[in-house]
């Protein structure tokens, strides 16, 4: 299982106070606990407190000084990334992109330019997807043109866009389904990623929801996720799955 | 030259033996055998406080195997200094379980499992020895061929198997086996 730690995002008081300030300390504490807890890379999402790619430039080079984890470089905007991805050290997961050809022709030549992995989200320049066919719809486009850009599967991340429990009910299992789905594109077939915080917004359960869809994810394909890594309910459960796909081999002290 | 020091297997005198092994060892950088689950606790101490590297033994059981990597990692032990084994049978002594244990550690450690990514060592010179076909002559066995060749054949067949399987080290005993093993391995490396 691929985890992508998500804390060192604006979204989070501290990591906001800390980029304002130009104070170290949080991020880099927050890089070496979602390390230790075994993130595979380090999320790092400067959010609306700016939009200056030095900012963003900073955020990564403050992680890369404490860890030697991978960076997610989480933005969607061009000059951002064009920058950032200059100063990353090693392998790099964009996140991300979405399937509007106009997007993908600014985002894709810069990852394909770097060597990186990206994330690819199911919906295109008409907003949130509302089915399972629509989100297949748009993630094909995804592979297909990553396909034509010569980035191989291993490098693609489709994520089909999980939504809130509590608002949207009835898209839960579309988006189950558009998963197993996206397992068909190609063999070896892409990665699949989702921002499983996204499922458990505005509920009172929020550990249990969002580690019962990582399970149900994990059922029909997922192997990868932007969570909580220091949730260590959710890693278990995370890895339990994986050991019934059959995709881990057990052992009887695998639980943290 | 460095030195693979391996207990007799009874876990009561392997407690007692290896640690003065390990001592009178220490700092030499030895291969000591066997932890398993049941003594990784000494195995890890004395290879921790005389500098040691560890074999790390299973019964052809791939999960037992993954069982004891955790169990020595987390008593805090480096898996960058332990060789896995998972027991060692000759040709036609349960060779191809062995075999495909090793098959299996091998691609779990090359699709990414941490825990299974370590070398593993066959102990073929000491299983192959035992067997009738290495040490009954013909008038044992009769049609079976000459002993001096029928011997380190099987123990290079033996060998050359596990080597195709992932064995990164062998233990062999007679010097025949080990020039035929040794071609072998230049001539899949070149």
């Amino acid at each position: 299982m691929i985890f992508v730690g998500e804390r060192i995002n604006t979204g989070f008081k501290d990591i906001k106070q800390a980029v304002m300030d130009k104070d170290p300390k949080p991020l880099q504490d927050w890089a070496r606990k979602q390390t230790e807890a075994g993130a595979a890379y380090l999320d790092v999402n400067l959010g609306a407190v700016s939009s200056k790619p030095e900012d963003m430039c900073w955020m990564i080079e403050t992680v890369q000084d404490a860890v030697d984890t991978p960076i997610s470089i989480d933005t969607n905007k061009p000059g951002i990334l064009k920058e950032a991805i200059k100063v990353c050290k090693g392998k790099v997961l964009v996140n991300s992109t979405t399937a509007a050809p106009e997007k993908m022709d600014v985002m894709l030549p810069i990852v394909a330019e770097h060597g990186a992995s990206f994330i690819g989200l199911a919906m295109d320049a008409s907003g949130t997807p509302k089915s399972a066919d629509q989100r297949v719809e748009n993630c094909g486009m995804i592979v297909a043109k990553a396909m034509e850009m010569d980035i191989a599967m291993e490098n693609v991340f489709l994520d089909p866009i999980a939504m809130p429990l509590k608002f949207m009910q009835e898209q839960q299992k579309d988006i189950l389904d558009a998963v197993r789905q996206f397992k068909l594109f190609s063999d070896p077939p892409p990665h699949i990623i989702c921002g499983l915080s996204n499922v458990a917004n505005g509920t009172k359960h929020k550990a249990l929801i969002n580690r019962t869809f990582l399970v149900m994810g994990i059922a029909n394909g997922m192997d990868a996720v932007i969570c909580d890594v220091m949730d260590d309910e959710l890693v278990n459960a995370a890895r339990t799955a994986e050991l019934v796909m059959n995709r881990e081999i057990y052992a009887d002290s695998y639980a943290r | 030259m460095p030195l693979i020091i391996w207990g007799c297997g009874d876990e009561e005198r392997d407690n007692e033996v290896l640690p003065e092994c390990s001592q009178a060892a220490k700092g030499e950088n030895c291969l000591i055998g066997a932890a398993t689950e049941k003594n990784y606790r000494t195995l890890g101490a004395i290879g921790t406080a005389d500098k040691h590297k560890l074999i790390a033994e299973a019964p052809v059981d791939i999960n037992i195997a993954k069982q004891i990597n955790i169990l020595l990692q987390d008593a805090g032990f480096s898996l960058e200094d332990v060789v896995m084994c998972q027991s060692t049978a000759a040709l036609g002594y349960g060779f191809d379980y062995v075999y495909t244990i090793f098959e299996r550690v091998r691609i779990a450690g090359l699709k990414g499992d941490k825990m299974m990514a370590l070398p593993q060592i066959a102990n073929v010179g000491w299983e192959v020895w035992k067997i009738k076909e290495a040490i009954a002559d013909e008038d044992v066995l009769p049609g079976w061929g000459a002993l001096e060749k029928r011997g380190p054949n099987w123990e290079a067949a033996t060998a050359a198997g596990y080597l195709q399987a992932g064995a990164d080290i062998l233990t062999l005993a007679h010097p025949e086996s080990i020039r035929v093993t040794r071609d072998m391995i230049n001539r899949m490396m070149s």
